[in-house]
């Protein structure tokens, strides 16, 4: 039970912005996509979430994804999109609640009403959607994603939650209670996926990495794995240290900056 | 969670939504009586009913004019408004746009179009074809090309431009217009009276046998519609977000623009252009009950009916024993509608 992409090629218009790409994400932990701008990081994930044409395979719990019906596949998966735009003045709950496969019992009710609780917007669910300021609404959509994957299947198999920069537009403090949702998913069993930027948040939480550079993997594995100094400084191109706090052994970063440039 | 649920329910929309399943079903009724009692005749309805219930005979003049003349005209009005304001809908959720409407962006003049060419061309042809369902079938094939177009023009990527919407909407309507002055140039005398008749836009012409033809067609469009309620809710998030949700985005999309051209063709090949139902009706219902095409598609039908009986018998009474045109009192109500939305959306959407 994984999900996983095999040699994922994509290419935009004439040019190829993916080459075979592999990946492996297991439940119960989170996985970060990392890599400067323009890397192919966010296309991974489109390509992950059956956006994109692609080549090669990806598979979700040992099912291909091409192959499936997208009523099946979002019973596998959600996902949260970098940013979107809503027609028509929707309440928040009625967001809330596109997520739900089917049907409107008073037991996927609360669990719109309870996804909303956990992304801390309690007592928003009949605010207008548009009225929200760019984080609350980046929290709305995300609890329409966990609200389709809130539990596992019925068959006990994981179900997996795609993140494309769920914290882009957020503060600290919510960054910080987004994260602690995508680990608190992973706790229960669920698999995460999700596109990072912000490479300090994501050595506080990932438990597994994947570095790319134009296009390319350049590590994947876990934090000790992927997270030297040469593979960050190679990916970057610029002089980057990974060390671990003395506290609690937990990873950070730090730019180096040269004397010179002083 | 009961607490929440109290507190909550006033304002879930979910409930107001279906309570005006009902009031809209007792409007309709109420329009539909009106639409028989009422009439240049002086036929009453009640009189009728009296005898009916009391088993006299109907005089001749009473069973003609309700049963030939008022009936037709009501079921065809239902079946008009209904069609016209569920594409409203439908193209409203496809172009994720609360200013798209039939008549407005052009999709009415393409089944015009049609309806035109089948009168003029018609004869032409070497055998009857489809007989009578010969002009409905054109209309629909011109509300189906212009709806085409119109979407590949003004959507790119899942994303309407309502600048391009509007704009290609004028040309679509201008050439449409302008190709059908030309068929018009070269009618001869019958059928410059049969294409003035159909021009007029109204229910006079209503009959069970175009009745029996459009009807059906309309029906289908209608139900199928109904079918559509949660794709294009998904659609509103967009469409990566659409399928991300498990919606079957170009089934959805295709199925919009069929049932729109079934239902705008059929209507307008019997009452020909009447305008703004379509973009009053689902813009009304949003306000009251939200968004929720669940919801709105069954609505816009009860609600677009009921407009449209009322407004055929306001155009039966202003000028009677005369009648007004009835797009004429539609696009009167409607018009100042529009541009009360455009207003309100200046601000919000960038033209």
């Amino acid at each position: 039970m994984s999900l996983s992409a095999c040699a994922i090629t994509v290419s935009l218009g004439r040019k190829q912005v993916l080459h075979a790409v592999d990946l492996t994400a297991r439940p119960g932990q989170i996985t970060a996509i990392v890599g400067p701008n323009g890397s192919g990081k966010s296309t991974l994930l489109r390509a992950l979430c059956a956006d994109v044409p692609y080549g090669g395979q990806i598979t979700i719990n040992g099912q291909d994804v091409r192959g499936l019906k997208p009523w099946k596949l979002a019973s596998l998966r959600a996902v949260l999109p970098q940013s979107s735009t809503l027609a028509f003045p929707f309440q928040v709950i009625e967001i809330v609640r596109l997520g739900l496969q089917s049907g409107t019992n008073a037991e996927q009710d609360e669990i719109a009403h309870a996804a909303l609780a956990r992304v801390g917007l309690a007592g928003y669910e009949y605010r207008f959607f548009q009225e929200l300021s760019g984080g609350e609404q980046q929290r709305a959509q995300l609890a329409r994603a966990i609200c389709q994957v809130w539990h596992p299947l019925q068959d006990g198999s994981p179900r997996w939650l795609l993140l494309d920069e769920p914290v882009s537009s957020l503060d600290i403090a919510h960054q910080l209670q987004v994260m602690e949702i995508a680990r608190g998913f992973a706790a229960r069993g669920g698999g995460v996926v999700t596109v990072m930027h912000d490479l300090n948040l994501t050595a506080r939480y990932a438990d597994a990495l994947a570095l790319m550079k134009n296009g390319t993997l350049v590590a994947h594995g876990s934090l000790c794995d992927v997270l030297t100094d040469e593979n960050l400084s190679n990916a970057y191109e610029c002089s980057l240290q990974a060390r671990r706090t003395p506290a609690d052994g937990g990873w950070f970063l730090l730019p180096q900056v040269s004397k010179n440039s002083r | 969670m009961v607490s929440l649920s109290e507190t909550a329910a006033p304002a879930d929309r979910r409930q107001t939504a279906r309570a005006a399943h009902l009031w809209l079903l007792l409007l309709l009724g109420v329009s539909a009586l009106a639409s028989l009692g009422i009439g240049a005749s002086g036929v009453s309805l009640w009189a009728t009913l009296g005898k009916l219930a009391t088993g006299d005979a109907l005089s001749l003049s009473e069973r003609v004019v309700l049963m030939n003349i008022r009936l037709p005209r009501l079921i065809t009005g239902i079946a008009v408004g209904a069609a016209l304001a569920v594409s409203g809908a439908l193209m409203q959720g496809l172009f994720r746009n609360p200013l798209a409407d039939p008549g407005i962006v052009g999709v009415s003049a393409g089944a015009g179009l049609g309806a035109v060419t089948a009168i003029v061309l018609g004869p032409l042809l070497p055998v009857t074809l489809f007989g009578p369902a010969l002009l409905p079938l054109a209309a629909f094939i011109g509300a189906w090309a212009s709806m085409l177009l119109l979407y590949r023009v003004a959507t790119r990527a899942g994303r309407t431009s309502v600048a391009t919407m509007l704009l290609a909407g004028i040309a679509l309507a201008a050439l449409a217009g302008a190709i059908s002055g030309l068929m018009v140039y070269h009618a001869d005398d019958d059928q410059l009276r049969d294409l003035t008749f159909w021009q007029l836009g109204s229910l006079t012409g209503a009959s069970w046998s175009k009745i029996g033809i459009v009807g059906p067609v309309i029906l289908i469009a209608i139900l199928l519609a109904q079918t559509l309620g949660r794709g294009l809710n998904g659609l509103a998030l967009g469409e990566a977000a659409a399928h991300h949700i498990g919606i079957e985005v170009q089934r959805t999309k295709t199925s919009a623009i069929l049932c729109v051209a079934a239902a705008t063709g059929a209507a307008v090949a019997i009452s020909g252009g009447i305008g703004f139902i379509g973009i009053v009706v689902p813009h009304l219902l949003r306000l009251a009950t939200g968004p929720d095409h669940r919801m709105l598609l069954v609505n816009s039908a009860l609600l677009g009916a009921s407009l449209l009986l009322l407004a055929d018998v306001i155009s039966r009474v202003v000028i009677a024993p005369a009648e007004l045109p009835i797009g004429i009192v539609t696009a009167v109500l409607g018009a100042p509608v529009f541009i009360w939305i455009l207003l309100r959306q200046r601000g919000v959407v960038d033209l």
